[in-house]
């Protein structure tokens, strides 16, 4: 193992190592093998990256520190899952806060929505109260997109993947970074 | 014959008359034998030559001999007579006319008896002359002779 | 042997130093630039790999966090425009390879199938670039470049070059150190061929060409002016040389002429001697036959004269008897001429034999023979006691007989007759003399008493020769001595004579007259 690291590199190593629950790099492939993630867990995750990936504007948020609020509904164990992800983590200056949405609910304060497939039949008035609003909504299934999400998660070969409909991205008033767009599965409306 | 006498060795006939004439004045009446030159002085005295067959047991008493002489000169005969037995106990005077040192010399190395210097003045020359004939004659003994008188 | 100056040594040593100096500053500054390229070319390796990592990563995080090894390998694929990277892999969080790529016509890679820490690493030609991606602090995974560079290449190229520019700088520097000899080098290699040429033909009159103005110039002055000094001083000694040597032939010669002279002197002294010895010997048979057959005669005619009148006296009248006698009286002066002459000769042919002769006993000696032969004489006599003289006892005594006889003789008819011998000393100067009070002589005719056969008084007067003081004054001649005289007539005469320039310390000066009978 090569030492040769700058005391910089040090510092970051040390930060990662406490972030990775104090396990040592080299366990990242028995990490790996160890547990398969489900997909509930898979969207999680991407729920929580897409986070680094889309510009709100400024008055979406109440100030510089006020934190992102990923809103579930109609997912409680991806919820469940998310809120221990999240936990203590942050994107960019901004911490990252879980909320679920409960039926009726609307999603005031909310900069991601995520409308499980389960309740997305009734849940139109969440589409609806969305819209127009900062909030990048995102849903499940083929049909996603359709019922008005922004990002729906679909499988492609047994693998988690995404579509984007930028025209609904747009219309939220928010940007979706390029880099997201080159590992989306199929981009619609506006080119990315 | 027992009679003395003397012999003369003398090529001028002067001096050989003055000489005769000097002894006799001093009374030597001796025979005087006169040779005229050196060979003829040692041919009688050897009996050899012109006197071939004299009896050499008769030697003179005295030889008067002079220096300069024809053919062998006085100190050749000298010489000569000193060498040989019978004439080595024979009395030489010298008389000659030098009076060079070196002639006297010669003449005393060569075994004269005496060396008498001729005078010019005839009366000391008959002076010296009849000194030497009484001398030699009369006074001198010679070995086994018996001195006259 | 003569040192050979080695010409080339300093052209040599300029030529190996501009040379040397050229190739240490060329080896300095080439590999001093190797260096620092290399290093330049580390870093900016460095930089760049580490900055194509960083931006791969960076496109590579979406991939990575979405799961899309396509987009991933599409990533890495546009690393097709950078040819010197030859591999590069994407590992994801977990540190398995998720994308990989390989330069087409490298060949195939081989990845770690774990990626490394941060690290750039040169191995020979190939540089290793590990790099994570991190993403909003969190480690998203890890890229692996691996690209080579032309280490090697660029190493030959700088060898290449470093001998092109060295060729170049040996090229310039045979230019330069031509350029320097013949600015520098050649006068001084000028100087240094004069001197040997000066060395070697001992010729100083080249002089060597002042063609700068520097330190050489002032030296090719100084070598000028030093080989004028020489010649000058060198001139000037062979001149001398010269002289000296005209003068020691001069002097050969002279030797030689004196030689010459000499040895003729020589021949013609041996020539005189020869004609001496064979006057001598002439002179002495003369005298021998003076000595014999002049006094012959004389004795006949005396003797028959005597003859004459002793036999026939009384026949003879008195006149024929006083003829007679003067023929005997004329004989017998002849044969007393005869006498003296011979002694004369004897006394002139006779060898000295110098030794210390008591002057005063021989004078007494004399004397008393003079005495003995006429007793009848009183004679007042004084001789000095004890005159040493150095002389040859023989003459001296004959001298003596002559003056002291002379004086005897002159005094014949002086009442009161006196005779002295003595001496007197005059500085370092010894003067025996012998005086006498009889008949003495005019002074004026004193010139001609030495003279042979010289008489100053008739024969009838004072009978004698003439001869005895001819022999006297010949006598102090053979001594190295003179003879003098002081007379008056009637007076007396006194006679002077030194026997030897020098004196005798020894010699008795006894100054109480001796008298005797």
């Amino acid at each position: 193992m090569k030492q040769s690291m700058s005391h910089g590199r040090l510092v970051l190593a040390a930060a990662l190592l406490a972030a990775c629950a104090a396990r040592p790099v080299v366990a990242w492939a028995g990490d790996a093998e160890a547990a398969e993630l489900s997909q509930q867990q898979v969207e999680a995750a991407y729920l929580y990256k897409f986070g680094s990936y889309v510009t709100w504007p400024d008055k979406a948020f109440a100030g510089p520190d006020s934190p992102i609020v990923i809103g579930v509904a109609g997912a409680d164990t991806l919820a469940d899952d998310l809120a221990s992800m999240v936990a203590g983590r942050s994107i960019g200056t901004r911490p990252v806060v879980v909320r679920r949405i409960h039926d009726g609910e609307l999603p005031d304060g909310v900069h991601i929505l995520f409308i499980g497939g389960a309740r997305a039949a009734q849940s139109g008035n969440l589409f609806e109260a969305s819209h127009g609003r900062p909030i990048l909504v995102v849903t499940e299934g083929e049909d996603g997109l359709a019922e008005g999400g922004a990002v729906s998660f679909i499988l492609v070969d047994d693998r988690v993947r995404f579509d984007v409909a930028l025209n609904a991205v747009q219309q939220n008033g928010l940007k979706l970074s390029a880099l997201l767009l080159s590992v989306a599965h199929t981009v619609n409306g506006a080119k990315p | 014959m027992d009679a003395k006498f003397i012999l003369i060795v003398e090529d001028n006939p002067d001096d050989e008359e003055m000489t005769i004439k000097s002894l006799s004045q001093a009374g030597i009446t001796n025979d005087v034998q006169v040779v005229r030159d050196g060979v003829e002085a040692l041919d009688f005295l050897f009996g050899t030559g012109a006197f071939a067959g004299r009896d050499t047991a008769r030697m003179p008493t005295v030889v008067l001999l002079d220096l300069k002489l024809p053919k062998l000169n006085g100190i050749d005969v000298l010489s000569r007579m000193r060498q040989h037995e019978l004439t080595r106990t024979i009395p030489v005077v010298i008389l000659t006319s030098s009076s060079e040192d070196e002639d006297m010399v010669k003449s005393y190395n060569s075994g004269a008896n005496s060396y008498v210097r001729k005078p010019v003045v005839f009366a000391d020359f008959a002076r010296v002359v009849s000194q030497l004939g009484l001398y030699w004659m009369l006074l001198n003994q010679v070995p086994g002779k018996q001195p006259l008188n | 042997m003569k040192p050979r100056i080695r010409l080339s040594s300093v052209r040599y040593k300029l030529f190996v130093g501009v040379l040397l100096t050229n190739i240490a500053a060329l080896l300095v500054t080439g590999l001093s630039l190797m260096a620092y390229d290399l290093h330049t070319l580390k870093s900016t390796l460095t930089t760049d790999l580490t900055t194509q990592a960083a931006l791969i990563g960076r496109a590579c995080v979406p991939a990575l966090q979405f799961d899309d090894a396509k987009v991933a390998n599409d990533n890495l694929a546009l690393l097709q425009a950078r040819p010197h990277i030859d591999a590069a892999a994407l590992y994801n969080s977990k540190g398995v390879i998720f994308a990989s790529y390989s330069r087409a016509g490298a060949q195939a890679a081989s990845f770690p199938q774990l990626p490394d820490v941060d690290s750039v690493t040169f191995i020979g030609e190939y540089v290793v670039v590990n790099q994570r991606i991190v993403d909003n602090n969190e480690i998203v995974g890890s890229i692996y470049l691996h690209a080579h560079y032309d280490l090697y290449q660029r190493i030959r190229t700088y060898t290449g070059i470093l001998l092109a520019v060295g060729s170049l700088a040996l090229l310039i520097s045979l230019l330069l150190s031509t350029w320097l000899q013949r600015t520098v080098t050649k006068p001084i290699l000028d100087i240094t061929k004069l001197a040997q040429q000066v060395v070697e033909k001992g010729d100083y009159s080249p002089r060597a060409k002042k063609s700068t103005d520097d330190e050489i110039g002032y030296l090719v002055d100084a070598f000028n002016r030093m080989l004028s000094e020489i010649g000058g001083r060198t001139e000037a000694l062979e001149a001398s040389n010269q002289e000296l040597s005209h003068e020691i032939a001069e002097r050969k010669n002279a030797e030689d002429e004196i030689r010459r002279l000499n040895t003729e002197l020589e021949a013609r002294v041996q020539e005189r001697t020869n004609k001496l010895q064979e006057i001598n010997s002439e002179l002495e048979a003369f005298s021998y036959s003076v000595s014999h057959d002049l006094r012959a005669p004389l004795r006949a005619i005396d003797g028959f004269s005597q003859a004459l009148l002793t036999e026939f006296g009384g026949q003879l009248d008195e006149k024929m008897q006083h003829y007679l006698h003067r023929i005997k009286s004329g004989t017998a002066r002849m044969g007393q001429l005869i006498e003296d002459l011979l002694n004369l000769s004897r006394i002139s042919r006779l060898e000295l034999v110098w030794r210390e002769v008591d002057l005063s006993a021989l004078g007494n000696h004399v004397l008393q023979e003079l005495q003995q032969r006429e007793p009848e004489r009183k004679m007042n006599i004084s001789v000095w006691d004890g005159i040493m003289v150095r002389a040859d006892q023989r003459l001296l005594r004959v001298a003596l007989e002559n003056l002291l006889g002379n004086a005897w003789k002159f005094t014949g008819k002086t009442e009161q007759a006196r005779i002295e011998l003595g001496m007197l000393q005059e500085g370092e100067r010894r003067i025996v003399f012998v005086r006498d009070n009889g008949a003495g002589f005019d002074m004026a005719y004193a010139d001609k008493l030495f003279g042979a056969f010289q008489r100053l008084h008739g024969v009838h007067e004072f009978p004698g020769t003439g001869i005895g003081l001819a022999t006297v004054q010949r006598i102090v001649a053979r001594h190295g001595g003179r003879i003098w005289c002081q007379a008056s007539p009637g007076k007396g005469a006194t006679f002077f004579f030194t026997l030897q320039a020098e004196s005798h310390p020894g010699a008795g000066t006894g100054s109480e007259p001796l008298r005797s009978g």
